[in-house]
């Protein structure tokens, strides 16, 4: 391993060290009662939502790419029992919960956020193929000089793999949170190999990524219907984007109720474009961009296309520069009284 | 492939001779449900392919209303409400500007044709423009034929 990237290795596992370190001061004082982060898996490599209570869990704890969830939508049953709640925050989660605390669903006093820097989220479709991987196979990593290093179960050791870069996420690659905001403390700073990798530039701008929004949109129209109908034909209507969704956060539905029936028949076509289009229509101006819909989607649907149209619409209609980021007050939910106009 | 079915499942394949649009137009109670009246008493011509829905106030509407009824089977949709600055509650369709601009991209980027949703300011006055409105909207939505798209069988 060469100097640099050999160091982020072990920079992540010194991170690890401090997070548990911070989960085992904050648990024992008292301070919190519940620390929310990731922990390895039973199953395959990524890393599973970790609830620990008890400081002696704080040693289950994980960091790194493998970390899988978004954790802000566990605040919604989770804050609000009288105790505080720590969540190990990457820049998405940090914003995922700033949404909730914008959108009145949890209090900010209830919530203690210990920021990280981050690399980004591997996806395991895109290490899969990077990788050549059968389907349900599944890989130990590390990262290493040349990029990723792969162990196959069975394997001695740890071979050259892709580069990180091409196996993130899509949401990753433009992440421009890395070093996470807004949050009560920030560890890792002194890891310096860690703290250059998240405040470095992201691997592409939104804009780049628009661009294939943009591709789709300028299609004809009934070519966009056909797209959009064979991706929303293999939804199995399972709800994930919606209840993952930090955005997505009203304790009752309007897709739930029964009156006035906004859905009916699971695979029927019109029904699945009333869905998607309910769900991406309602966390417009919201959405924090952190792909936790498209991570959970069972079906692997590209769900970012509809939220990004509706980013990059706020964008040049209303001149918000990072649509993503909370405000206090969200673009629709106010108004300019020179807002484009084109219904005259 | 089943896509293609459920296309035309909804509507017929080939537009019937003499076929003729429904437009459902969501009118706020205020200024062009009146304006619409207006066109009535004052015996303004439009055809009549138009079902008006009455609505407190163009901030009344969400976007979903217009996929519920083109699934219903309108051909085109019309939102309508007073200019801004005249909104009866002030603001309403300053909120409602700002929520169709985004709509009317977005259900274009499904894969609607635009002609079929139509967003207007008609005030309590405008008679004539809501027939004039209605002339022009009937006569592109009738260009088009019938809409297929998210349209439930019937």
């Amino acid at each position: 391993m060469s100097a640099t990237t050999g160091n982020l290795q072990q920079e992540l596992a010194q991170l690890a060290e401090a997070v548990r370190a911070r989960a085992v001061e904050l648990l024992s004082s008292g301070e919190v009662s519940l620390v929310i982060g990731h922990q390895r898996p039973w199953i395959g490599s990524e890393a599973i939502p970790a609830f620990v209570k008890a400081s002696e869990r704080a040693a289950d704890l994980v960091v790194g790419p493998q970390c899988a969830a978004v954790l802000a939508g566990y605040l919604m049953d989770e804050a609000g029992q009288g105790t505080k709640v720590a969540v190990i925050a990457r820049g998405c989660d940090a914003l995922g919960v700033r949404r909730l605390i914008a959108d009145r669903r949890i209090a900010e006093e209830d919530v203690h956020l210990i920021g990280l820097p981050c690399l980004g989220r591997i996806d395991p479709v895109k290490l899969g193929a990077a990788a050549d991987l059968e389907p349900g196979e599944t890989v130990d990593f590390e990262i290493g000089s040349g990029g990723l290093r792969l162990r196959r179960a069975g394997d001695e050791g740890f071979t050259d793999g892709p580069q990180l870069s091409e196996v993130l996420a899509d949401s990753c690659l433009v992440c421009d949170v890395r070093k996470p905001e807004g949050c009560d403390e920030l560890l890792g700073e002194e890891l310096s190999g860690l703290m250059a990798a998240a405040t470095a530039p992201p691997v592409r701008t939104m804009a780049e990524w628009e661009a294939e929004v943009e591709e789709l949109a300028s299609r004809s129209p009934d070519d966009r219907y056909t797209f959009w109908a064979e991706q929303f034909t293999a939804c199995i209507r399972c709800f994930a984007c919606r209840n993952g969704c930090p955005a997505c956060s009203c304790r009752v539905c309007s897709l739930d109720s029964y009156q006035p029936k906004w859905l009916g028949h699971p695979t029927e076509l019109p029904e699945q474009f009333m869905f998607h289009f309910i769900r991406a229509t309602d966390v417009a101006g919201r959405c924090v961009a952190c792909g936790e819909c498209a991570r959970v989607c069972p079906a692997n649907l590209p769900l970012m296309y509809l939220n990004l149209k509706l980013m990059h619409d706020i964008r040049s209609l209303f001149g918000v520069d990072r649509p993503h980021v909370p405000q206090e007050i969200e673009p629709l939910g106010k108004f300019e009284s020179d807002d484009p106009e084109e219904f005259m | 492939m089943a896509v293609t079915e459920h296309k035309t499942e909804g509507a017929p394949a080939v537009t019937p001779a003499g076929w003729q649009p429904k437009i459902v137009a969501f009118c706020c109670n205020w200024c062009s449900y009146a304006g619409a009246d207006l066109a009535g008493t004052s015996r303004l011509a439009y055809p009549p392919t138009v079902r008006i829905i009455r609505v407190p106030c163009s901030g009344r509407i969400s976007p979903r209303f217009v996929i519920r009824a083109f699934q219903r089977g309108a051909d085109g949709v019309l939102v309508a409400g007073c200019h801004p600055g005249d909104c009866h509650y002030s603001t309403g369709n300053y909120y409602a500007r700002r929520r169709f601009l985004l709509a009317r991209r977005f259900i274009e980027y499904l894969g609607i044709e635009p002609e079929r949703f139509w967003v207007k300011w008609i005030s309590g006055s405008e008679g004539s423009k809501f027939a004039q409105v209605m002339r022009e909207m009937t006569e592109a939505v009738t260009a088009l034929g019938p809409n297929r798209k998210v349209r439930e069988a019937e």
